[in-house]
């Protein structure tokens, strides 16, 4: 059974595969009786197995009725198609019959047409001839209505000339060049031609001639280029020539601006000549955008019209630029600063749409620069102002220094007040420029906005150029005052420089910053000298100065002990009675100056012990040194070196702090080195080295106040009478309680 | 011997003068007189042994009281003059200034006293011998007046001159390139300039410190060129032919410079000062370019650019000392050596820095 099956199988997978019957799952349709798989064995297996008997008579019934059903279906199917069959076999014979009746029609109409077209070539043979005249008759008409129009061209175009109806002739003209260059060669045609071009280049001529007139208008330039161009001249050359009449145009009023007249300020001249100028670029400039970039017969690349065009603006602008950069410098010597900036606002402001008009000639970048430069040297002026207000200041600190000697009946003050005066003025002035300079970056100044503007100006210029530069100017200057100078003034200067060191420098340029905000953006710049460059520098001058005030007054008070000690006769002096005079002028004289200097620096820090009863103390102690200790060894300079010894290496010459102490201490220090140094140069008797000790014992009674530490003055005094005793012939001291009462002031 | 320097050596009394021995060449050795109010003053022979780096220190008793300036013969190692001073009757000052001869050996030195140098009476400031082409000449300075003598076996006054009144002479320099005619006087602020032929002063350079002036000294190679120093804390370099103004002016000390003299290399100048000071300045600006022997010519030459390249100013500052330094001097014998000496004692022998004289030589 197995193998019968087989090709039954084959054949019905043949005829599935090829109506495309997919292939269904061969999962178990064995016992499906619609499935193509289907066993009968299994399925009633199946039936059997899983049937009850009545159950499956009621199943055999329902079998038997589908298969009756099927069965006559399928005798209906078989009829019906059998029919049809039937019917299609008759319809065939029938068209058989009829396409061959059909197939006599159409020889029939074959025949018709091949007669028709006979008969059509016949016609067009005998027509043929007749055409071609015709045709030949019309040409050589409308040639001949050309060469009508050519012979009359000359005429017309010289009586459109004279009408001055250049459009027309132009026209004309335009048309008959094709036809005359395409004749070139016949000769007869030379002539029109000739007599064509030259009245052709009279046209142009005329045109030309149009467009030198300076008071053409945008819209007749471009008619005329337009024209031109027709006309076959280079675009180029029309441009060369309305950019030289504009040139000449423009020419007359550069020269306007470059002479102005004497009584014109700075807004009128702008207002007038300057607009003049401005107003005849702009009017040039449009008109060549009009009559050549957005001119369609102006075939030139755009490039190079911009490029003529910016070099011709560039020309003429440079020569402007210069003008006004000129009559801004002269400006900016000027007094009134408010007319400068409100003239360069004008300048930059009127500039603005010349520069939309034209934007690739910079010039709004130049403007920025004569507006940049000019600020620029108003700055320095202002600069030079300030410098010169610094040595007016000087001097005039000067005068009342000279005229306030000698100051202990003017009080306290006086110093300070100089100090403060010639401060206040300097600062003071300062700020007034600074008021003055604000205006350039006022809201409604244009040029005052732009970043690339306001950043460098507020740093760079205003900063650094005018307020640093000022302070250090006047540091350099303080620093250079010489010896010759009144030593007042070098009290006071250093006051101010340590002033600047303190406060004013950096108040002023916290000033400057609140005043000339830069904007955000802008990265702080590197500035020379920087802030703290000056407060450093400021700090050095104070020190040079001082330095220089206490040398200066140091020696001073040197030459006075040293003639007052060279002079007198030491070996053959007199008991002591008094100190002497020149002792009493050095205290005074140092009191002076403490006077002074306290009126302007702090006191200081005393070093030491130093209260009034320790003092006491330490100066009986110093006398009994100076009484006892040399009496059986004087001249042993071993003795001294001891001495020396226990009051261990004091620094003698040290820098000077910025206090009155120091200040002070520096004096007495140079000036009691030089009483040393004449008691080493002479000889002493007895009672010339008693008169020593009693100067010195005055001298320590009315320093002391006066120095930074005892322990320096005592030294410096013990080696005066150490000396002394060294340089005596008779070293025998006076009792301390004996000068005592001589110092006592009377 | 470099490593011994420098060298400090202490003299029991206070000093205040100091020459190089200029008759020796070939052993280093300086002149130091002391100060005493006691009749025990001696001149001290200070010779530096290369060899053994030992300081021999010979005393020579000064029976004439202090000394306040010591000079030396530059022709002749044995001939030395002093100005000294001694009280007597317990109120006059006697002053005076002496030649004398360095003799006796060396266990017992003697002053062999050639004769008298005083100059009319007045207190004695400065003896100066005489240079090259004046040799045996000897010129003293008073406060009153000047005298040039004859030195030879015995001692004659040649010339003399009255300086003006209140003229204050503080010291006295022989001019090198004058043939020996001419002499430069430090009086009071001024500077003034004596040709001995007529003994008349020639050139003033009025003011020329602000206070006194200390000292002077002329260019060794360099005609008109000289240097000055004072109580107003500077030194100072003139050109005698234009006074008006100092060349340059240098405020290195802090008190009064007392002492200014040239090396043999003008461009190296030592001052010493009341500030315990001694500094060695760099002046190669207003140096000579001739060289300073036949022989060295040619050194000199490719030296040049090592001068250029030292600063201008202090080269060294020396603190070897505590109390106001008021000679110093460079060696005769080394030109590199230089002694300085400060008021308690203190003697101190030191050399140029290997580096600076490099920087010159080299």
């Amino acid at each position: 059974m197995a193998e019968n099956n087989l090709p039954k199988k084959r054949n019905r997978n043949r005829l599935k595969e090829f109506y495309g019957i997919k292939k269904e799952d061969t999962a178990d349709k064995t016992t499906d009786i619609n499935s193509d798989q289907f066993h009968s064995d299994v399925y009633m297996k199946d039936l059997l197995g899983k049937k009850h008997l009545h159950e499956l008579l009621g199943h055999q019934t329902t079998l038997l009725k589908e298969i009756r059903t099927l069965d006559s279906e399928m005798q209906t199917l078989v009829y019906e198609n059998y029919n049809k069959f039937i019917s299609a076999t008759d319809t065939i014979r029938r068209m058989k019959d009829d396409f061959k009746h059909m197939e006599d029609q159409m020889e029939a109409v074959m025949g018709n047409m091949d007669s028709i077209s006979n008969f059509s070539n016949d016609i067009s043979v005998n027509l043929s001839d007749s055409r071609q005249k015709i045709t030949k008759l019309s040409s050589v008409h409308n040639l001949l209505t050309k060469l009508q129009t050519l012979f009359e061209l000359p005429t017309l175009l010289r009586k459109a000339i004279q009408m001055g109806a250049y459009p027309q002739a132009v026209k004309y003209y335009s048309q008959a060049a094709a036809i005359l260059s395409q004749y070139e060669h016949v000769n007869s045609f030379d002539g029109i031609r000739d007599d064509c071009e030259n009245t052709v280049k009279l046209l142009i001529q005329a045109l030309k001639e149009t467009l030198s007139n300076p008071e053409i208008t945008a819209a007749q330039v471009v008619e005329t280029t337009d024209m031109l161009v027709e006309l076959k001249v280079p675009a180029a050359d029309v441009i060369q020539l309305y950019l030289e009449t504009a040139h000449l145009t423009l020419q007359a009023d550069i020269d306007a601006v470059g002479s102005p007249s004497e009584d014109q300020d700075i807004l009128e001249f702008l207002d007038t000549t300057g607009y003049a100028f401005l107003g005849s670029v702009s009017l040039s400039i449009s008109t060549y955008k009009t009559a050549f970039c957005e001119n369609p017969n102006v075939t030139l690349p755009a490039a190079e019209l911009e490029e003529m065009l910016s070099e011709f603006a560039y020309q003429h602008f440079s020569a402007y630029f210069q003008h006004m950069q000129s009559r801004f410098t002269k400006e900016t010597r000027g007094p009134d600063n408010a007319l400068l900036v409100r003239g360069l606002d004008r300048f930059y402001r009127r500039l603005q749409p010349v520069h939309t008009l034209l934007p690739s000639a910079s010039l709004d970048r130049i403007a920025s620069e004569i507006v940049t430069n000019t600020i620029r040297c108003r700055i320095q002026y202002f600069s030079d102002t300030l410098h010169n207000h610094y040595s007016e200041t000087v001097s005039d600190v000067k005068q009342s220094l000279l005229v306030s000697q000698p100051p202990q009946f003017e009080g306290q003050n006086t110093l300070a007040d100089i100090m403060s005066t010639m401060k206040a003025s300097l600062v003071g002035k300062l700020k007034l420029v600074l008021v003055n300079v604000k205006e350039f970056i006022s809201a409604d100044i244009t040029f005052a906005n732009k970043p690339y503007f306001r950043g460098p100006f507020c740093v760079h210029d205003i900063k650094q150029g005018l307020v640093l530069k000022y302070v250090e100017h006047i540091l350099n200057h303080i620093s250079t005052l010489g010896d010759n100078q009144p030593p007042s003034l070098l009290l006071v200067t250093a006051r101010l420089c340590l002033e600047f060191e303190t406060y004013t420098i950096s108040y002023l340029s916290t000033l400057t910053e609140e005043m000339f905000p830069p904007d955000q953006s802008a990265v702080p710049e590197q500035l020379t000298p920087t802030v703290s460059e000056l407060t450093t520098l400021a700090h050095d001058t104070v020190q040079q100065v001082l330095t220089r005030y206490v040398n200066v007054k140091g020696l001073s008070i040197s030459q006075m002990i040293h003639t007052s000690v060279k002079t007198r006769d030491w070996l053959g002096a007199v008991e002591p009675r008094n100190v002497r005079a020149a002792m009493k002028r050095v205290v005074e004289e140092i009191t002076d100056l403490d006077t002074q200097i306290g009126s302007l620096f702090e006191e200081g820090a005393l070093r030491g012990p130093n209260s009034d009863s320790s003092r006491r103390a330490h100066s009986h102690n110093g006398s009994r040194i100076a009484s006892s200790k040399y009496k059986y060894t004087p001249s042993d300079t071993e003795s001294s070196l001891l001495n020396k010894l226990f009051n261990d290496q004091v620094e003698i010459f040290g820098n000077i702090q910025f206090t009155k102490l120091s200040i002070l201490t520096g004096i007495i220090k140079i000036g009691l080195k030089a009483f040393l140094e004449s008691v080493r140069l002479r000889t002493f008797g007895k009672y010339g080295l008693q008169q020593v000790q009693v100067d010195v014992y005055y001298l320590r009674e009315y320093l002391w106040r006066f120095v930074e530490e005892e322990r320096l003055l005592n030294f410096l005094l013990e080696e005066v009478i150490s000396s002394a005793v060294d340089r005596c012939i008779d070293p025998v001291t006076m009792e301390p309680s004996v000068i005592m009462l001589l110092c006592e002031p009377s | 011997m470099d490593n011994l320097l420098p060298r400090i050596h202490g003299i029991e009394h206070r000093c205040r003068s100091l020459c190089a021995l200029e008759g020796e060449q070939d052993v280093v050795s300086f002149l130091v007189g002391t100060q005493s109010m006691k009749p025990d003053n001696v001149v001290h022979l200070f010779e530096l042994d290369e060899e053994f780096g030992e300081l021999n220190d010979t005393c020579y008793h000064h029976n004439r009281g202090e000394v306040w300036h010591v000079a030396s013969s530059p022709h002749s190692r044995d001939l030395i003059s002093t100005c000294h001073s001694h009280v007597s009757n317990e109120i006059n000052l006697v002053s005076g200034a002496t030649v004398w001869r360095l003799s006796g050996t060396s266990e017992e030195p003697k002053l062999e006293e050639l004769g008298d140098v005083s100059a009319h009476n007045s207190t004695i400031r400065a003896t100066e011998w005489g240079v090259e082409g004046c040799e045996g000449a000897l010129c003293s300075l008073g406060d009153t007046s000047l005298v040039k003598w004859d030195v030879d076996s015995d001692v004659r006054e040649h010339s003399y001159c009255e300086l003006p009144k209140r003229s204050a002479p503080t010291a006295l320099r022989w001019n090198p390139h004058s043939s020996g005619n001419q002499v430069g006087i430090a009086s009071d602020q001024h500077i003034r300039l004596h040709d001995l032929r007529t003994m008349k002063c020639t050139t003033v350079l009025d003011n020329a410190h602000t206070q006194t002036v200390r000292d002077l000294d002329f260019n060794p190679n360099r005609q008109y060129y000289m240097a000055t120093c004072g109580d107003d804390c500077a030194t100072r370099f003139w050109d005698t032919r234009k006074c008006s103004e100092p060349l340059l002016s240098f405020f290195n000390h802090s008190h009064w410079v007392w002492k200014v003299r040239y090396n043999l290399r003008d461009q190296l100048i030592m001052t010493g000062g009341s500030d315990s000071k001694v500094v060695l300045l760099n002046v190669a600006s207003l140096a000579s370019t001739d060289p300073v022997t036949e022989d060295e010519e040619e050194e000199e030459k490719e030296n040049e650019q090592g001068k250029n390249e030292m600063r201008e100013g202090v080269l060294e500052e020396y603190d070897k000392h505590e109390d106001s330094v008021y000679s110093v001097a460079w060696s005769s014998a080394d030109p590199w050596l230089f002694a300085s000496l400060s008021n308690d004692g203190r003697l101190v022998l030191n050399k140029v820095s290997k580096e600076i004289k490099f920087s010159i030589i080299l």
